[in-house]
């Protein structure tokens, strides 16, 4: 009896004991199985993006969507509005209280320096993903390489305009991104001019809808005129920087005389209130604009949403040293300048974009526009020492305004100074054109030194103001970055 | 006879020290009865008083006993000799039978015996409360009942002078002699269960404290319920040792950071694995991390719960926790080292807590009921200036900054309002008072219906908890729930199921903010109301003046969250010691959450495009399959226990989140339909598998050498391919010395010792899922009518385990029959591959990536936990529990730290959680402005060189102290918890350059710079951000940390148990009320709010309740 029982328990041990091993293979054998899982529903992976033409065009709107909804128009005009002599504020945040009195700080950095790089990557992104992929159509391979090249040239020129020497971002590949030391100033141009050209070559004469290849009146995506507006600004700069080399300002005056001689560009004239430059979504003399993302809450840009006041201003206003600088009889100061009286103090404001609030979209943010080019190419010629002909383009911008032919002195200083005032009457308040023509034109010095200490601010004879500094936490992050002197 | 009392008074006296297990193990064949004698004195301490000629009638002894009650073992060696004995305390009296015994088997069917008679009878605890199924025996035979439900018994037939000998589970056995009667009633005394016969749970098995290998505390019911908490990790608080609780914020459903021993990971998530009933419970918010969702306790982070450097105002979302409800926990077990966590593998690293909930017990059907209520307040006020001393600040700021006072009437646009004229400079508010000086009400209901038969029991409990918040306004945090347990063996007790189900729903709702960032205000603020009661902007041309704080009254973040957590457990014995089990287990937690962001709730001028409505949902959950296998079998003089088993588990959150904009009227706004836009504000779906395979073989040699091995290899999904699976295991040993001759002999006070050791591996899985993909997401609004896509993450294929390599030596002391039990143990836990989201410079265009870094960080402590029975009388006890840990890190080693972008942040031999920073030397005389130590001599810090400081923000050391009094029905209990740290200070950290406009400060700033000269350590006022600070780096300083050590009256719980007779009377049982107190006082030198807490959030509130339970 006990020998069967041992029998039998034998069996029943020997059945678990197999059983214990079957069950260990099973769960060994499954575990891989088991912990393979799909990619997540809610994203695509990169390779996928870049294997198609619709999806491909969504990476590359993504930067356009992200630069609207960044505000990255009112922060470049606010910022450099602020630490130059156009805005005055009303905020008493210590982060507009700063750049105001041009007194920035390490700790708190300034400028686009964040921002510029994501835009950059992503353009780097759309250029690699559209190298290694393939699946998506020649032709709008090329218009989308073109753009990315266009946006890494866009972001590249204010990152070393705001800071002097910049990171050079050619590469999604983070290892070397998160070493980049900076590059001097003449290098960075080089690469802009570099990336501009390429994507002349590439983009499209047309502007593009989401397809990428059929055209659409709307001028919100680069197209090779776009491409060529933004060189030969590059271009202008570069000269300024490279001592004025003459050959520079050379390129400048073709770059713009391609712009102005297209003939899909013309000035809106005369400046009305209706016909505004800035009111219709689809103007001539817009080259490129920036369309609002949609569903929109709010349909007015963020510059209309900040700089109209309907009541006493809490954050800026314009300042007296720009409406002190409107000729009498101009009509941008009419047409293009709002005021708002509280108190029996009238503030004035920057109303050329009209909308404040409201849910239809009348208007598109402005990026580049061919009065820019006009004045880009009188400085040019100034600078080659054509007087005529810059005095020629330079009063077709007066004119425009409302204002008599150019009558002062014809030497290239004084023109030069003609022009950069009209610069300033012209370009108040749009991605911060003042600052960078101070600097560029070495003027900041003598303008600051007045303007600062009416700001409440002390105004410092070595120049570090000139450019911003870098967040100190990024010096840290990246061991071959250096901040820029003075912070 | 007269000898003899005085000898056993003697020997009893004598032996009262050494106190032993009463439990015998011998096995011996045909040896002389006084050997035996011996080897029970040397195992029991037990004194044998005999006479020689009683003796030597003894036959000599066969016997083999293992683990036996001294008492039964004495019965087996006497059985068969002439001898009777007693137990007289420590002693045994030895003596020859009186008459020689009847002997039944020779016994003459003429010989007549005593009478059998029926005895009834009722048998109690010491309360007269009737134990059901406790056993009544007639000693020295088979005979015996279990008592019925009304702890009544029948026994028939019992001869008349019979012994009854009855016990019961938890209470000590007694004897009552029959002496004839036919009714008996007896009551048992509570057994004093020792610390080390504690069972504990080690997830996959248990064991008795006193053989186990590892580190395990334990907090039970009975703690948790002395405190009125609603999140019951509050009531862990400096009640386990290396467990480290900070509490956020004082709002209802705040989350704590909790880490146990340290911070393994550098950066990634330190937080413990949660298992509720062996279900993985998630310790992440079920918040939205979206921004324009955060209500006041703010949004959780995607990775690193944990967060080291966080501080003040919560930040965390709502505390997953408040999803359960404390009162339907039975105890909580928090395992530490490699020998307890490791069989947890890739998941074990930052310790494991187990959460048993409350199961029936056998008995009458009892209704268990507790309730509470009471009022909360905030415990301290900062000492603010008042407005004379506000202004005078404001007027010597801008005499300090050489700029003219301000003034409306001459200048109309400047924006000084505080103090141009615009403002009543006669007012005076106390922001304080009128936003944080209401009383919160707090009330917890919780009624529990248990019992069952032997078989089968359960118990369903239901728990209400509403607290309501210090802020004016309608705010509160509900929770109702449910909980289900029922528990089954079969008759053959081979096989066995325990399914438990725990069901919560929590309704939170709070402002939109924290009010209590608004303390700051400037004094002489305008009031919050017009005098037509609505809110007041006090605005000039059409501009509001200030930020009123009534405006966040008027919005709403609410979260209702509801939460399924089950479990079925099933097991059968296949064999004697094997037997098969599994654990199957499904949880579902939900949340959603609406902020209602009204127009009204905006400064003038009014844009009702700015009115707004967030909705999101949240969903996660989770299942999991654990079939094990597990076997035990007694080989020689040892005990073995095997395990293996497997884990299937998988976790799917869905999250989507929507806002809807532009309602035409505040009325409309909860109304999606009623906005123009209503937009996808993010949606997210994630998926995480995660198996293992695992084992375990425990060896406990003669109850004094101990051996434990575990070991895991799992996978998780979270991980690129070929990088999914990890090995782990660990090693456990103990020697159990006091069962050595030696202590028994000679150290005679030592009632229990026991040295231990362990040491194994542990990983980390901690990082969200996906991320060793390179993906895009889509973004719902449309560029050219075309969908965008963004960059979601930077690709990384390499990403694996954390590992951490856990070290524990540990003893376990118990003195004088363990009314002093110490137990101590030392840490050290290395970790490596760290798995770093490493922050990238902007230059990347992305925030941060995971990968796995070759530095080693090493947290090592030590842990004291010592239990006393100070005073135990019939009437009086004290008895004291003193916890202590201290805990320090280190980054060990970090090959090419000097090349790699933490060059700036880390120190090989420093603390990893240290933060940097410049070192100020103080105030300049002549300026007044803050000086720093430089390596230049410009005296303006530059980084990294002159960020010399280093301040770790985590515990130097903390502990609690808790004492139990008892004095008849009165229960006293107190717990003091004591935290020595450093925090941020208010300088720079919390409050701005005192001067600035609108910006209220500590009284501490009077102590300032004014005129040249001036020695002190405050700088000058300034109108100016950072006026007094050149380099700008104060809020980066030393002067940034201060000494945040704290020690607070954490709890203090009275309690009364009703008199018997008014019970009775009432027809209740266990009645008690009790007064209890939460965060009664703190001691502490920090300048703030609360050292805890820091920074200008709601500080931890102080509760007091009054409460009663009892039983139907």
């Amino acid at each position: 009896m006990k020998t069967i029982k041992n029998i039998v328990s034998g069996i029943q041990k020997r059945h678990c004991l197999v059983g214990c091993i079957l069950l260990a293979c099973a769960c060994l054998q499954s575990c891989k199985k088991f912990i393979e899982i799909p990619p997540p529903t809610t994203q695509l992976i990169t390779s996928t993006v870049f294997s198609n033409d619709a999806a491909a065009t969504s990476a590359m709107l993504a930067i356009y969507k992200l630069m609207v909804s960044n505000g990255e128009s009112l922060n470049m005009s606010k910022n450099n509005g602020l630490v130059a002599d156009e805005l005055t504020n009303y905020s008493s945040s210590p982060f507009s209280l700063g750049p105001y009195r041009n007194a920035l700080n390490a700790t708190d950095g300034f400028g686009p320096w964040q921002n510029a790089y994501i835009y950059i990557y992503q353009a780097n992104a759309v250029i690699e993903g559209l190298q290694k992929n393939a699946g998506v159509s020649l032709s709008v391979k090329q218009q989308l390489t073109g753009e990315a090249k266009f946006i890494r040239a866009f972001w590249h020129f204010y990152l070393t305009n705001c800071y002097g020497a910049a990171s050079l971002q050619l590469t999604t590949d983070y290892i070397v991104n998160e070493g980049l030391a900076r590059t001097p100033r003449m290098q960075v141009l080089q690469q802009i001019i570099t990336d501009l050209t390429d994507a002349q070559q590439l983009l499209s004469d047309q502007y593009v809808d989401a397809t990428s290849i059929t055209s659409t009146p709307d001028r919100v995506r680069p197209n090779k005129m776009v491409a060529t507006a933004l060189l030969a600004r590059a271009y202008l700069y570069f000269g300024d920087y490279d001592s004025k080399n003459v050959n520079d300002y050379k390129n400048a005056e073709v770059a713009s005389t391609s712009v102005i001689s297209n003939s899909q560009y013309s000035l809106i004239s005369p400046l009305t209130n209706s016909n505004y430059v800035f009111n219709i979504s689809n103007n001539a003399e817009a080259i490129w604009q920036l369309a609002t993302p949609l569903p929109a809450n709010n349909g007015a840009t963020r510059d209309g949403q900040t700089y109209v006041l309907i009541s006493k201003p809490t954050n800026v206003s314009l300042s007296q040293q720009l409406i002190g600088s409107f000729e009498a009889g101009d009509n941008r100061k009419n047409i293009w300048v709002g005021s708002f009286t509280a108190s029996g103090v009238t503030y004035s404001f920057a109303n050329k974009y009209k909308t404040r609030t409201g849910s239809t979209i009348a208007e598109y943010v402005m990026v580049l526009r061919l009065a820019e080019q006009y004045l880009i190419r009188a400085e040019a010629r100034a600078q080659q020492g054509n007087t005529s002909g810059a005095i020629a383009d330079l009063n077709i911008i007066r004119n425009r305004a409302g204002l008599a032919n150019y009558a002062g002195p014809t030497d290239q200083a004084s023109l030069l100074t003609a022009i950069l005032h009209e610069r300033q009457v012209e370009f108040f308040c749009e991605w911060g054109h003042r600052w960078f023509d101070l600097n560029r034109t070495g003027n900041t010095n003598s303008v600051m030194s007045i303007v600062t200490p009416q700001k409440g601010g002390i105004w410092s004879s070595d120049g570090h103001q000139l450019l911003f500094p870098i967040r100190s936490i990024q010096i840290s992050l990246d061991p071959n970055l250096s901040q820029n002197p003075g912070y | 006879m007269k000898l003899t009392a005085a000898l056993i008074l003697f020997f009893s006296l004598a032996s009262t020290a050494s106190v032993n297990s009463q439990q015998v193990s011998y096995k011996a064949k045909n040896v002389p009865i006084e050997e035996v004698f011996n080897k029970i004195k040397q195992q029991t301490g037990y004194h044998f008083i005999y006479n020689d000629r009683d003796i030597a009638l003894a036959k000599p002894v066969s016997i083999d006993v293992k683990n036996m009650p001294l008492k039964n073992a004495l019965d087996e060696i006497m059985k068969d000799q002439p001898l009777v004995y007693e137990i007289k305390a420590t002693t045994i009296v030895i003596s020859a039978k009186a008459a020689p015994a009847p002997t039944i088997i020779s016994g003459s069917p003429n010989e007549t015996p005593p009478t059998p008679i029926d005895i009834s009878g009722k048998i109690t605890d010491k309360d007269g409360n009737p134990l059901n199924g406790a056993s009544v025996k007639v000693k020295g035979t088979n005979k015996g009942t279990t008592t019925a439900a009304d702890g009544v018994f029948v026994l028939k037939g019992v001869e008349g002078n019979a012994t009854l000998e009855i016990s019961f589970i938890g209470y000590e056995t007694t004897t009552v002699a029959v002496n004839n009667k036919t009714s008996i009633i007896a009551s048992l005394n509570a057994a004093i269960q020792s610390l080390q016969d504690v069972v504990v749970s080690k997830g996959y098995y248990d064991v008795k404290q006193k053989f186990n290998t590892g580190n395990v505390s334990i907090v039970t019911a009975k703690e948790i319920a002395e405190q009125p908490v609603s999140d019951f990790i509050q009531a862990l608080v400096g009640r386990v040792t290396g467990l480290d609780i900070q509490q956020s914020s004082g709002l209802p459903g705040s989350y704590a950071k909790i880490n146990i021993r340290g911070f393994n990971s550098i950066q990634n998530g330190n937080d413990p694995l949660y298992l509720v009933d062996g279900v993985p419970f998630s310790s992440v918010s079920l918040s939205s991390p979206l921004a324009s969702l955060s209500g006041p306790l703010g949004i959780p982070s995607n990775l690193a719960v944990s967060n080291v450097n966080g501080y003040g105002g919560g930040g965390t979302g709502i505390s997953p926790f408040s999803m359960l409800n404390p009162g339907d926990i039975e105890d909580i077990q928090v395992l530490k080292d490699a020998d307890a966590t490791a069989i947890y593998g890739s998941r074990g690293a930052n310790g494991v807590i187990l959460i048993t909930t409350k199961k029936g017990k056998a008995g009458a059907t009892r209704v268990d009921f507790d309730f509470q209520q009471g009022i909360s307040q905030v415990s301290h006020f900062m000492d603010l200036l008042n407005t004379q001393q506000y202004l005078a600040m404001r007027h010597e700021g801008f005499k300090n900054d050489g700029i003219a006072f301000p003034s409306l009437a001459a200048n109309p646009g400047d924006i000084n309002y505080d103090v141009n004229g615009f403002w009543d400079t006669t007012r005076y508010t106390d922001w304080q008072k009128l936003l944080l000086g209401g009383t919160a009400h707090y009330t917890n209901a919780q009624v529990n219906i248990s019992g069952g038969t032997a078989n089968t029991q359960f118990l369903i409990g239901a728990g209400y908890n509403r607290q309501t918040t210090v802020f004016p306004g309608d705010y509160a945090d509900g929770k109702g729930s449910i909980h289900l347990s029922l528990t089954h063996t079969s008759p053959d007790q081979k096989f066995h199921l325990q399914l438990t189900a725990g069901y919560v729903n929590d309704n939170n709702s709070l402002p939109q903010v924290d009010l209590t960032q608004y303390i700051s205000l400037a004094p002489d603020a305008p009031s919050i109301y017009k005098t037509d009661g609505s809110i007041n902007w006090q605005p000039i041309a059409g501009s509001a003046t200030f930020s009123n704080p009534l405006s966040y009254l008027l919005t709403h973040a609410n979260s209702i969250s509801n939460n399924l957590n089950s479990n079925l457990n099933l097991s059968y014995e296949l064999l004697p010691g094997l037997k098969v089990n599994s654990n199957i287990g499904f949880g579902r937690g939900e949340m959603n959450q609406t902020t209602l962001i009204p127009g009204i709730s905006f400064p003038p001028p009014t844009d009702p495009s700015r009115r707004s409505a967030y909705f999101a949902t949240n969903v996660f959950q989770n299942w999991i399959i654990e079939p094990k296998i597990t076997y035990f079998r007694k080989i020689a003089k040892g005990e073995l226990n095997a395990l293996i088993g497997a884990t299937y588990s998988e976790n799917t959150q869905n999250s989507i989140a929507e806002g809807a904009f532009g309602s035409p009227n505040d009325a409309l706004i909860n109304n999606p339909q009623s906005a123009s836009i209503f937009q996808l504000q993010g949606n997210n779906n994630t998926q995480y598998r995660y198996t293992a395979f695992y084992g375990r073989l425990g060896y406990n040699w003669d109850e004094q050498y101990l051996l434990n091995i575990t070991g895991r290899r799992d996978g998780s999904s979270r991980f690129g391919p070929g990088k999914q699976f990890g090995n782990f295991g660990a090693l456990g040993l103990g020697w159990i010395f006091s069962k050595g001759k030696f202590v028994k002999n000679n150290l005679p006070f030592l009632s229990f010792g026991k040295l231990r050791g362990s040491y194994g591996f542990t990983g980390n899985d901690q990082i969200a899922a996906y991320q060793y993909l390179s993906t895009y997401s889509s973004n719902s609004s449309t560029y050219q009518g075309s969908t965008t896509l963004v960059p979601a993450s930077l690709q990384n294929t390499n990403l694996a385990w954390e590992t951490v390599r856990k070290f524990e030596v540990g003893i376990e002391l118990g003195f004088l029959k363990d009314r002093i039990n110490l137990s101590a143990s030392y840490y050290q836990n290395r970790s490596g591959n760290q798995l770093i989201n490493l922050q990238l410079p902007n230059t990347t265009g992305f925030g941060s990536i995971f990968y796995n870094f070759p530095a080693i960080v090493q947290n090592s402590g030590f842990e004291l936990t010592l239990n006393t029975i100070n005073i135990k009388t019939k009437d009086f006890s004290w008895n004291t529990l003193l916890t202590f840990s201290n805990s320090k890190n280190k980054l060990i080693s970090f090959p090419g730290l000097e090349n790699s972008l933490f060059s700036t942040s880390f120190v090989v031999g420093q603390p990893t959680t240290l933060v940097r920073a410049t070192k100020v030397t103080g105030v300049d005389p002549l300026t007044g402005n803050y000086t720093y130590l430089t390596v230049n001599s410009n005296g303006v810090p530059s980084y990294p060189q002159d960020y010399l400081v280093s301040a770790p923000l985590t515990p130097k050391y903390s502990g609690g102290l808790q004492n139990k009094f008892k004095y008849k029905n009165l229960q006293l209990d107190f717990f003091i918890q004591f935290v020595k740290t450093l925090g941020h200070s208010y300088v720079s950290s919390f409050f701005y350059t005192p001067g600035l406009i609108n910006q209220n400060q500590p009284t501490a700033v009077l102590a300032r710079w004014q005129k040249p000269g001036d020695i002190t350590s405050v700088g000058r006022f300034s109108s100016n951000y950072n006026g007094n600070d050149p380099g700008g780096t104060l809020a980066q300083s030393s002067a940034s940390f201060a000494d945040a050590s704290f020690l607070r009256l954490k709890n203090v719980s009275l309690s009364y148990s009703l008199p018997t007779i008014w019970q009775r009377w009432a027809h209740l049982k266990n009645t008690r009320i009790y007064l209890q107190g939460q965060n009664l006082l703190t001691l502490t030198k920090y300048i703030g709010l609360d050292p805890e807490t820091q920074g200008l959030g709601l500080p931890p509130l102080r509760t007091i309740t009054f409460g009663i339970s009892a039983s139907l």
